[in-house]
């Protein structure tokens, strides 16, 4: 699938409020096209242009980030549209799986075969954010070393 | 080629049933001393070269329910139990709809692995042995049954067992309740440095420095030791192998890549997968068995995809004088069957598939015992938040435990019970990450709320879990019935199992030791246990839910003679003298050690009667 640069940069953009990472983390995890594919494969280019540009207009209207986040509350998190995207979307980044559509979603909108739950790829999986968020790595991948789960870890989060 | 499906089979010296980790250390001991053996798997043959294992791995990513046997998807010819397959059992409705055939009452919810390396594959890698008081439950405390043995005679077995796995331990950490640690261990050490405690283990043990709990009117220390582990860590320079006299120990990581595995580098997926293979599994073994040869000839030969469906006996003598097989090409594809002949036969192919092929043959029944005494640990789990940050989901599934309640008098009353903490927080016990990341998104979380809650909820997650020693009884035990078969017409595992008093007794005393511990240690209890759950079971007006251990016991039991056991110690059928059935399923008892260490140890112990036998 066609991944423009523009496009490029507004997913990062809103998956960044989304998300709580910043545009440069979820550049270095190298999935970020994939999970666009993703949500573009089963909500087709259309509405998730449509939900793209309502969350952008969401991060133009605000300059501080608690501004930023009452108007994606607003504008998309409510949404009846756009609120089931964006969840999809922040758990597509936190565990690398797509979650299948909620049935009234799909009743307004329209159903795909391509709506089914599954782990996105091994590298979305390995990707996900939820482990750097408490200064894990994803079970299975990414291993500290030897030793390193007696002491806390070297890269936490602030409280 | 056309098939030769009645060519004359080679002669060999033993044939084994089952790759695992008894079939595999005992093709590797007898090739030793240059008998020739066929090994007959079922399932799959798993690639354990480091690009083989990768596309294990990517199947393990790929999951979106990273359950033991994610890793290991079966065949239509070889099915397989697995813990997603679980329900609750409504009475008089057998539960079919997974590989089992369930009676229940209560719901059997541990599974195991037929490809080559078994469920050894997806074992965790602890390794504690059983202690003395285990093999005489009959006559210390009138219950369960005595063993034919002594831990004393399993002792060098243990030794022998420990070099294989590479077992990594500190034997001076070891505070095993009533045992005489001088005699228990003698002067060994362990064949490598144990692994460093994980620090949330660590903060839990501080915290509940000094903490005395009661138990049966007596008062208990809450203390924390370390666990012996089958996974690599630094070598014991001072480890002398007792068998052999050699100094020091060599661990082996992926096969053919000696940078790769030779230690743990804390992955922190040891259940379903080490990606480095640093935690040992029956391959390794295998491997070195497969090496040996004799006149520029293999001594092992290893046929994957080979179903055994009988075991065929001269009537007369008791003798088998074959084990038949049917091969499959792919998932479901053409089948043909054969037999093959040796000497000495050995079925190792699980507690519940070595009962269910000796039951498919008739043999063995004379004492009843075959298939019953069907034994885990169910394991009751405790969870909730630490009030400090300890950083979980890293290191070992489990690097520690509470070894105090594994044995006292109260063994007349209920279980006894070891309690490993877990390493992963809320994974086993409540699906984390994933669920609670998916409760708060579905309320509403997103940015940098969010991101907080994650970093503050799973940095505290902790989780125990209970495991309790479950005795052998009649009534809990695997059958066969004509009308429930698989893909290759073979009978399934029919099971009917019952929690008893003995265990709900412990789970009510581990609930009151539970609630001691998280008032010490300031935890938040957040256990909850749901009456819809396949393992709710009652004591007393309260409800617990026990899941399988994956520690399937007991179901072809040895003993003292022919009346009340399926096999001698030596693990050879009374009824059928050239025939061993080997594997977890002859422990009378398992006390509340994990069996595969003990398994491993009675292999070496039948390996030594069947190369006896064979001269």
């Amino acid at each position: 699938m066609y991944f423009p640069p523009e496009t490029d940069r507004q997913f990062l953009v809103v998956s960044a409020a989304l998300t709580g990472f910043g545009e440069v983390d979820l550049q270095a995890t190298g999935v970020a096209e994939e999970l666009w594919n993703t949500l573009v494969g089963v909500v087709g280019s259309a509405i998730a242009g449509e939900f793209l540009s309502a969350c952008e207009q969401a991060v133009r209207q605000s300059a501080a980030p608690e501004e930023l986040e009452a108007e994606l509350a607003r504008l998309v998190i409510v949404h009846p549209k756009f609120g089931p995207l964006a969840r999809n979307l922040i758990t597509l980044w936190y565990l690398g799986q797509w979650n299948a559509l909620p049935r009234e979603w799909c009743d307004a909108y329209g159903s795909s075969e391509a709506d089914v739950a599954r782990v996105v790829s091994s590298q979305a999986y390995l990707q996900g954010l939820v482990w750097p968020a408490f200064g894990a790595h994803p079970m299975g991948g990414l291993p500290p070393g030897f030793g390193s789960w007696a002491e806390p870890p070297l890269r936490r989060p602030s409280l | 080629m056309p098939k030769k499906s009645r060519a004359p089979s080679p002669e060999y010296d033993v044939v084994i049933v089952g790759a695992g980790v008894a079939g595999s250390i005992l093709a590797l001991e007898l090739a030793k001393q240059h008998r020739r053996v066929l090994v007959l798997e079922a399932g799959r043959s798993t690639r354990d070269d480091e690009d083989g294992w990768r596309t294990i791995l990517d199947t393990f990513y790929n999951a979106l329910a990273k359950v033991p046997n994610s890793p290991y998807p079966p065949t239509a010819s070889a099915p397989q139990p697995d813990v997603l397959q679980y329900n609750p059992i409504t009475p008089g409705v057998p539960d079919s709809a997974g590989y089992f055939v369930q009676h229940g009452p209560q719901t059997f919810s541990s599974d195991y692995t037929r490809s080559k390396g078994g469920t050894g594959l997806h074992w965790l890698g602890t390794t504690l042995r059983m202690l003395p008081s285990d093999f005489r439950m009959r006559s210390k405390y009138g219950v369960g049954a005595d063993w034919p043995i002594a831990y004393e005679d399993l002792k060098p077995c243990y030794e022998r067992a420990e070099h294989e796995i590479g077992v990594a331990g500190a034997v001076g950490e070891q505070r095993l309740p009533g045992v005489n640690a001088k005699r228990f261990w003698g002067d060994y050490q362990f064949p490598m440095q144990k692994l460093p405690d994980s620090y949330l283990a660590r903060r839990l043990a501080a915290r509940l420095d000094g903490l005395k709990v009661p138990l049966q009117g007596k008062p208990f220390p809450v203390y924390v030791t370390p666990t012996p582990q089958g996974r690599n860590s630094t070598p014991n320079p001072d480890y002398v192998n007792p068998q052999t006299g050699e100094r020091g120990f060599q661990p082996v990581g992926t096969p053919g890549d000696p940078r790769r595995g030779e230690r743990c580098m804390g992955n922190a997926s040891c259940v379903p997968i080490c990606p480095v293979q640093a935690k040992y599994s029956p391959l390794r073994t295998l491997h070195k068995a497969q090496a040996l040869t004799s006149e520029g000839q293999p001594l092992v030969r290893l046929q994957c995809q080979a179903v055994a469906s009988r075991v065929l006996t001269d009537p007369a003598t008791g003798r088998v004088t074959g084990i038949e097989y049917i091969t499959y090409d792919q998932n479901g594809g053409p089948t043909s069957t054969q037999a093959v002949r040796a000497k000495t036969y050995v079925v190792a192919a699980h507690s519940v598939e070595t009962a269910k092929l000796l039951l498919i043959s008739g043999l063995a029944q004379q004492s009843d015992q075959l298939g019953r005494n069907l034994m885990d640990h169910p394991t009751m789990m405790t969870w909730g938040l630490m009030p400090e940050p300890v950083w979980p989901f890293r290191g070992p599934g489990s690097t520690n435990a509470i070894p105090v309640f594994r044995d006292g008098a109260f063994r007349s009353e209920h279980s006894a019970f070891v309690v490993p903490i877990d390493n992963w927080g809320w994974n086993w016990c409540a699906f984390a990450p994933g669920a609670q990341l998916g409760e708060w998104v579905g309320q509403g979380l997103f940015g940098r709320q969010l991101r907080r809650r994650v970093a503050r909820d799973f940095s505290r997650q902790i989780c125990l879990q209970w495991e309790f020693e479950q005795l052998g009884e009649a009534r809990n035990r695997v059958t066969i019935d004509p009308r429930f078969r698989d893909a290759l017409g073979l009978p399934r595992p029919v099971i009917h199992y019952t929690i008893s008093d003995y265990v709900r007794k412990a789970m009510a005393a581990a609930a009151g030791i539970n609630a001691a511990i998280c008032r010490q240690a300031g935890i938040q209890d957040c256990t909850s246990y749901s009456p819809n759950s396949p393992g709710y079971v009652e004591y007393e007006g309260k409800g617990y839910v026990y899941r399988g251990c994956g520690h399937l016991v007991g179901t072809h039991r040895m003993g003292a003679g022919p009346h009340d056991s399926v096999t001698d110690s030596w693990m050879r059928c009374w009824e059928h003298p050239n025939l061993y059935l080997v594997g977890c399923g002859a422990m009378p008892t398992f006390g509340t050690s994990n069996p595969t260490l003990t398994m491993a140890a009675l292999t070496y112990r039948a390996a030594d009667s069947i190369l006896r036998d064979l001269v």
